[in-house]
């Protein structure tokens, strides 16, 4: 399976397609099947791709999750959709910048996936939607003052006011590498 | 938050409720354990508090204990970590913890951790930002008390 990735706006960067699969055997009746999971993949070698370890990181765990089976939690979590791994990615690229703390990249039951930062206290998550088109975002500061609480349209929605909170906390991270 | 509401319950505010998270680092590469990019301290993110059509599940500490087990005796597997979070914190947040003892459907039926099982409830209600900062709250409320892979 071959997908395209929506250049994130303002990024000027080739961010490349993604292409790629995970071949996932199946046994019935004693056949073994091959199923071509798909995979997220950007050109790292791209000298233009800005933040390439925190990029490669980032899409490591996303590929992990896309590869997770139904029930991987044990119970009833669903397979992770590639437009939630898409809209992911796409967001870890526009929120981020050279000093961005790396995120964490996490499974949600129903299929999505949650892309949170913590910085000495201080808490950004982003959950994204199964379907890719929706996400939420809350920050949380080490005051326990919610600094961001909002639902936005993951493609047209305003992400400056996550990206400003992101650069204002990754500083802290920034000022303890000296 | 509004000024904090006293629900009556079975447990005293000390008491600790307990939640297994999931954490399979070693095999799926991907868990509910996030850390602090400074402080390196480790918590379940809001993620591991799902809620479901009962409520959260969780274990009442006291009734574990009483029973002669621990936190690592919720934890389906290895893999599984464990938090804890004081009954206090339910209250302040105005989630009453319901019993629900031996509850159907466990693969392991007979196991004595299920006389300990409990809902937290009190989820209707409320808009996804509440819901999703309430989720929240109870992870950075909470201790790992069971962590395979510190």
């Amino acid at each position: 399976m071959t997908a395209v990735l929506d250049q994130p706006s303002g990024l000027t960067q080739s961010v490349g397609a993604f292409t790629g699969s995970s071949d996932v055997p199946i046994h019935t009746s004693g056949q073994k099947l091959q199923i071509r999971r798909p995979q997220l993949a950007i050109d790292l070698s791209d000298q233009t791709l800005p933040r390439p370890r925190l990029v490669s990181a980032a899409l490591n765990q996303l590929n992990r999750l896309l590869e997770l089976d139904e029930g991987w939690d044990g119970q009833a979590g669903r397979a992770i959709s590639l437009p939630a791994a898409q809209t992911a990615l796409w967001l870890i690229l526009s929120l981020t910048d050279e000093d961005s703390a790396p995120p964490h990249v996490l499974p949600t039951v129903d299929g999505g996936v949650q892309v949170e930062w913590l910085v000495a206290g201080n808490g950004l998550e982003i959950e994204v939607d199964p379907s890719g088109g929706g996400a939420y975002v809350l920050a949380v500061d080490d005051s326990d003052r919610t600094r961001i609480d909002e639902e936005i349209d993951a493609h047209t929605g305003t992400l400056w006011p996550a990206r400003r909170y992101l650069a204002d906390i990754s500083k802290r991270l920034a000022a303890r590498r000296g | 938050m509004t000024e904090a509401v006293p629900i009556p319950q079975p447990f005293a505010a000390h008491d600790r409720m307990l939640r297994r998270v999931f954490d399979a680092s070693n095999t799926l590469g991907t868990t509910y354990i996030i850390e602090d990019a400074v402080t390196h301290q480790r918590r379940p993110s809001s993620a591991a508090f799902t809620v479901d059509a009962d409520g959260i599940s969780l274990y009442a500490e006291p009734i574990l204990i009483g029973a002669g087990l621990s936190a690592r005796d919720i934890a389906d597997n290895p893999l599984n970590a464990v938090a804890a979070v004081p009954v206090a914190v339910f209250t302040r947040l105005e989630l009453p913890i319901a019993k629900d003892p031996h509850p159907s459907g466990t693969p392991d039926p007979n196991h004595p951790r299920h006389a300990a099982h409990c809902f937290a409830q009190g989820w209707t209600g409320h808009t996804r930002g509440a819901l999703k900062r309430l989720r929240r709250d109870l992870a950075e409320a909470s201790d790992l008390v069971v962590d395979p892979f510190a």
